[in-house]
């Protein structure tokens, strides 16, 4: 009897770490460009929340942008994105803009957006949207940092992404970090671009540093999004322009008070 | 009841004991205060009448869902094929004296085989059941007043020694339409139902609709929802005999004090089953700002499909697509039962080159969603993006400082903060639709800008140039990623 169960079990294992390889593969992402996607081995995890902050008021659009590559990346198909959005959030940093959005490749036809009121109804509209698996990914912008938003709740969201496999992304417009059950937390900088010619911005560039990874290695990577083909490049800093050096310093060393603006 | 009438304060209203003292309607409150010093006076006040109308109205959906006001104090019911439910007219009428008495009204009711007779026959003769066979000699006895005719027509036929109603209709009716006009002989049509007038419904008829009365009046939450449930399993069964599925529901709480609570649920597509729309319900029903109050127990409760759709036969099938489409579907219900209607949006492309008008966001729950964004065609692949993602409405004004006069601004000043360009393209002239647009609205010059920190906005300058406006005010439209 014992033999038996030993058989079983270990048919059972095996087929535990079959599933949980095609688990991983299937729900994995990457960045399109070797450089970044050699920091996750196993690729971005889909099924999880990753957070993005402006780093200054400014950064807004970069942030949005980067956001919304993301989302591509996570999920290439038809899927609908659901973009919740507290209403102060937008009235600060501007509307969600469908020609645009379709300029950096994401189909307006996928977008929901859903307006709240309050960061609650942020959160509650997160996490029913979350629980669905025909969901193709979740924008949350909640602004500032309400109170509502603590490890609690994050890891509440990162429960069901998990669950259903649908990534969620929260986007922080005027706020700075703190605490919270995120697996990956990005702050965006715009950078600028390389011209298109005649002077005029090229392609949306970001100045991106990865300031906290659960899978592994942060770092800082300046990257260019291919609107058409839906990949990021890492681009070399213009030598001789006016880009400042990554002038990076970790925002937890700032007076938790203060915020960046 | 007194009201200001012509600038003079008369008696709108009065009681039976003033009735009996020999005051009337009409009558200047001051030669009646002279004929008796002690009068009790309300002032009159039509709004609230009207109000206190449109809830008995609504109390009397109990009887049937056709219910039209005669204003200014009078209903209409169409009682058709709710009879039955009530056991027999003379059940259903006392039924509503009973109830109506015990809210302290004194009503008066005639049942007749058409709106106009009815009317007549309540306001002036004692009402009640009118049979069938007794109908036009009932009518033929009311007096001329019941025409509704106007005041000189009425003093005409008096004249000519004409009292009732039934006087009038034996006389030759080309004589009467000559001498008191069409109005007269309409009024008559309609009261011996020659002429088929039809009610005016307050409400739209539902397609299809289930209630239960209560021997108790129900207080409980829970078993509120144990009948919605039941109705709503009853409603559905019946919906799916005629493959429909409802696109709006509507529920209907009458409470036993005679207030009628109704809330009602829009979908996004068909709803064909109790499990989706019970869901629906009790979220509505938990976000209502103004919750449902039992007060001293609900009598009646009705559910009933307002709109219907054809609905799909369902398939059972295991296409995860089908499956994961109707879930989203489900969701985009509830959010927008939770947060409103206008909350939970997407975004349709307008045919229009202003920049603001270029997308309208409509109610995911809407069903047109054929429309589809294609590419710019100004938008070759491989080009950086010609529109920003984010935009402001409205546009924010900027200080914008530049070079030369007709060209892209060299720095800019926007929430305080100082903006050092280093690339810009543009202009792209945006023209006003003169066609739509209000006079006014003046021409854009649109520049896509980038600072010196790697920050892309879009900004344009209103008015042109060239007509020497000595002011050009710059506008900030939009942030790109």
């Amino acid at each position: 009897m014992t033999t038996v169960d030993l058989a079983a079990l270990r048919r059972d294992i095996a087929c535990l770490g079959e599933e949980n390889a095609r688990a991983a593969q299937r729900s994995a992402f990457d960045f399109g460009d070797n450089d970044i996607d050699r920091v996750f081995r196993q690729g971005m995890q889909r099924g999880a929340v990753h957070e993005i902050f402006a780093e200054e008021a400014g950064d807004a659009g970069a942030a949005t942008g980067f956001a919304i590559a993301l989302v591509l990346r996570a999920s290439p198909d038809q899927s609908p994105v659901l973009w919740l959005e507290e209403d102060f959030a937008a009235q600060e940093n501007g509307f969600p803009y469908a020609p645009g959005l379709q300029n950096i490749g994401l189909d307006p036809q996928r977008l929901i957006i859903v307006r709240c009121a309050s960061p609650q109804d942020v959160l509650k509209a997160a996490s029913d949207s979350l629980g669905i698996r025909g969901t193709g990914a979740v924008i949350i912008a909640p602004w500032s940092n309400p109170k509502c938003l603590d490890l609690t709740a994050s890891r509440k969201l990162l429960l069901t992404a998990q669950q259903t496999d649908v990534p969620a992304f929260l986007l922080r417009l005027g706020a700075y970090p703190s605490e919270n059950a995120a697996v990956t937390r990005w702050l965006i900088r715009a950078a600028p671009s390389q011209s298109s010619g005649a002077n005029a911005p090229g392609h949306p560039v970001f100045d991106a540093t990865l300031i906290r990874n659960r899978q592994g290695m942060t770092g800082h990577w300046i990257l260019q999004w291919e609107s058409d083909d839906h990949v990021f490049r890492q681009i070399e800093p213009f030598s001789g322009t006016m880009v400042s050096a990554p002038s990076y310093r970790p925002p937890q060393t700032r007076k938790s008070g203060t915020r960046p603006y | 009841m007194v009201d200001k009438l012509a600038n003079a304060l008369r008696l709108t209203a009065v009681d039976e004991k003033a009735a009996k003292a020999g005051l009337y309607k009409g009558m200047a409150l001051t030669d009646a205060r002279a004929q008796f010093e002690k009068l009790d006076i309300a002032f009159a006040s039509p709004r609230k009448d009207a109000v206190l109308l449109e809830k008995l109205a609504d109390w009397c959906d109990r009887y049937t869902p056709l219910v039209a006001l005669d204003e200014p104090h009078g209903l209409i019911l169409d009682l058709t094929g709710c009879i039955h439910l009530f056991g027999d007219e003379s059940n259903l009428i006392e039924d509503i004296h009973k109830r109506l008495h015990r809210y302290g009204m004194i009503v008066r009711t005639a049942l007749a085989s058409n709106p106009a007779a009815a009317r007549a026959l309540a306001r002036h003769s004692p009402g009640g059941i009118i049979d069938r066979n007794d109908e036009t000699r009932r009518l033929y006895a009311l007096p001329l007043i019941s025409l509704d005719i106007e005041e000189n027509h009425l003093a005409g036929l008096k004249r000519a020694g004409l009292r009732n109603v039934g006087d009038i209709d034996v006389l030759p009716r080309a004589a009467l339409t000559a001498r008191f006009g069409t109005n007269l002989v309409n009024h008559l049509d309609a009261l011996f139902g020659r002429q088929d007038e039809p009610i005016t419904p307050r409400r739209i008829v539902p397609v299809c609709m289930i209630e239960r009365r209560m021997a108790e009046p129900l207080i409980a939450m829970e078993s509120v929802e144990h009948v919605l449930l039941s109705l709503s399993d009853e409603l559905f069964r019946r919906l799916q005999q005629r493959v429909e599925g409802a696109r709006e529901i509507e529920a209907s709480f009458f409470r036993a004090d005679g207030n009628v609570r109704r809330i009602s649920i829009q979908t996004g597509r068909p709803v064909t089953e109790t499990k989706t729309m019970f869901r629906l319900l009790k979220e509505r029903l938990s976000t209502l700002s103004d919750p449902l109050d039992a007060g001293y127990g609900f009598d009646i409760i009705r559910l009933a499909a307002i709109r219907v759709e054809q609905s799909q036969a369902i398939q059972k099938s295991l296409d995860d697509r089908a499956q994961e489409t109707e879930e989203i579907n489900t969701l985009v219900d509830r959010l927008s039962i939770r947060l409103g209607n206008s909350r939970v949006l997407r975004p349709l492309p307008v045919d229009t080159h202003i920049p603001e008008h270029a997308v309208s966001l409509e109610p995911a729950t809407s069903s047109k969603q054929d429309m589809v964004f294609e590419r710019a065609p100004e938008h070759n692949p491989g080009n950086p993006p010609e529109r920003p993602i984010r935009l402001f409405q409205p546009p924010e004004r900027i200080d914008a400082t530049f070079e030369v006069p007709d060209a892209a601004p060299a720095r800019f000043t926007w929430r305080r903060v100082q903006h050092i360009i280093t690339m810009a393209e543009g202009p792209e002239r945006i023209a006003p639709e003169w066609w739509r647009e209000h006079a006014g609205a003046l021409t854009r010059d649109y520049y896509r800008l980038e600072d010196n920190r790697g920050r892309r906005f879009w900004v344009f300058r209103e008015g042109l140039y060239e007509r020497g406006d000595p002011t050009p005010r710059w506008f900030l439209h939009g942030i790109f990623a």
